[in-house]
């Protein structure tokens, strides 16, 4: 052993610690995102520590993830899987080795994806976080939409172009986020967040455009579905093409297949509203014009009222009532006349028929003696002067003789 | 003018609201004749924010992410 006298001597914790000071101090070491395997998987069930080793064909590290993290994870990691953290380096001092230390954790690989977005699906599910009830109305008339997308993304464009086109008239509030990565999550989160703090924001867009499942990745994150779900403004999601579906998707107040179906669900399109206001100017006439003659139509009924209860007209009415009765008394007064003269032409038909004169144009004859009908011989004696009616004239003789038959 | 003051969504929906009510026969014929004028007047600030709008566009910067 050949050590120098003065030279510094360290005992192992010392050694540790600086050795610990100087990773903790890499700026590269800081913040980190490893891919591997996960082996050795243990969970602490006390603390909710995960216990670990992620490794590749090559090598391996050691991983700790803290309860307060693994709280917040959306699956649960086993043997096998590949996964993604973000995380820090650091020194366990006692054991003196250096681990990653996980902040985060995603499965890496389509069939990982796939496993823990039906994990999440389901959890989400069963909290009614996707229950049709709390989904809120669109807008119909927005007058402010954010954007939370890449500001740099044919997806921001695709938005812009759309409302350009079909609703100019609305102000278009891009708020930039990372939209895939590990720290995409945390981005979109940040930039909901800055969404609630504008004023007057009607309707909120949240999406990119396609890509692999990994890509979009960013949008199964279990605390944005929250934020989502707890968001007062509506929000439509649009992530990736019409045949991805995200739990983004399944939260949000309303799922558009594309950027560009968003930027369309969300404004109505201005070219209809012009042909509805053409409209609306034809319906105004024709309305007002059918008030007008409508009113018309009962001014007119209304003067033909008063004129026809009118002092005049009640005079000319009388007047045509008089005159009808006239015509009925005169044609029942000819009536009763002409009745009476063939009543009478009757009678002096009968009467005719029995005029005793008559007979005495026969050869009979009426004697009277002082204007009394002699009727048989003891009415008279001798010398009484009688009166003879003949049908030409009248014979006056003296009796001078009287006799009975049979005596 | 107030009607200066009032912006797209404001003139459509008060256009709406005169059609509607011009639409109702038991109107008086003042008042039919004043919603025409004033419906006339809505559909022309309508189109004139038509005419003069163009999409306004602000950007928030993705900032302060930790």
């Amino acid at each position: 052993m050949n050590m120098s006298e003065n030279a510094l001597v360290l005992n192992v914790s010392q050694l540790n610690a600086y050795i610990k000071a100087i990773i903790q101090n890499d700026p590269n070491l800081k913040a980190v995102n490893i891919r591997g395997e996960i082996s050795n998987f243990t969970n602490h069930r006390q603390t909710g520590h995960f216990y670990f080793t992620l490794k590749d064909e090559h090598s391996s590290i050691r991983a700790i993830m803290f309860g307060y993290n693994t709280s917040k994870l959306s699956f649960m990691p086993e043997n096998g899987m590949k996964v993604l953290i973000s995380g820090n380096i650091s020194v366990f001092e006692r054991d003196g080795a250096y681990q990653l230390y996980c902040n985060d954790i995603i499965p890496d690989g389509i069939g990982e994806l796939y496993k823990a977005f039906e994990q999440l699906k389901q959890k989400l599910e069963k909290q009614g976080l996707f229950d049709q009830i709390h989904k809120k109305a669109i807008p119909l008339f927005p007058k402010k939409i954010a954007a939370i997308t890449s500001k740099s993304s044919a997806a921001i464009e695709d938005i812009k172009n759309i409302l350009s086109r079909r609703y100019p008239l609305v102000e278009l509030v891009v708020v930039d986020a990372l939209v895939q990565g590990i720290n995409a999550p945390k981005s979109l989160l940040n930039a909901l967040k800055k969404c609630e703090m504008i004023k007057d924001i009607d309707t909120i867009i949240i999406g990119r455009g396609g890509g692999s499942i990994e890509d979009l990745w960013a949008f199964n994150d279990e605390n944005l579905a929250y934020a989502i779900f707890e968001c007062k403004t509506p929000i439509i999601s649009a992530v990736g093409h019409e045949i991805d579906y995200t739990i983004c998707d399944f939260v949000a107040d309303l799922r558009a297949p594309t950027p560009s179906a968003a930027a369309e669900i969300a404004t109505p399109d201005i070219n209809e509203i012009n042909k509805k206001l053409d409209k609306y100017k034809i319906l105004l006439y024709n309305y007002t014009l059918s008030q007008i003659n409508n009113k018309n139509e009962t001014l007119i009924t209304l003067s033909n009222d008063l004129f026809n209860n009118s002092p005049q007209n009640k005079i000319l009415t009388a007047y045509k009532k008089i005159d009808e009765l006239k015509r009925n008394l005169e044609f029942s007064v000819n009536n009763i006349i002409e009745r009476k003269n063939i009543e009478f032409s009757n009678l002096l038909r009968t009467l005719n028929a029995l005029n005793p004169l008559n007979t005495l144009s026969k050869g009979y004859s009426i004697t009277y003696l002082n204007d009394e009908l002699i009727k048989n011989t003891n009415q008279i004696k001798i010398n009484d002067k009688i009166k003879t009616i003949l049908p030409d004239g009248i014979v006056f003789s003296e009796v001078s003789e009287v006799k009975s038959n049979g005596k | 003018m107030e009607n200066k003051k009032l912006n797209f969504e404001q003139a459509l929906l008060q256009l709406e609201d005169i059609v509607t009510e011009l639409e109702n026969n038991e109107i008086e014929l003042n008042t039919a004749i004043k919603n025409y004028q004033k419906g006339i007047k809505l559909i022309t600030i309508c189109k004139q924010h038509i005419e003069n709008a163009q999409l306004k566009v602000k950007e928030i910067s993705d900032s302060n992410i930790d």
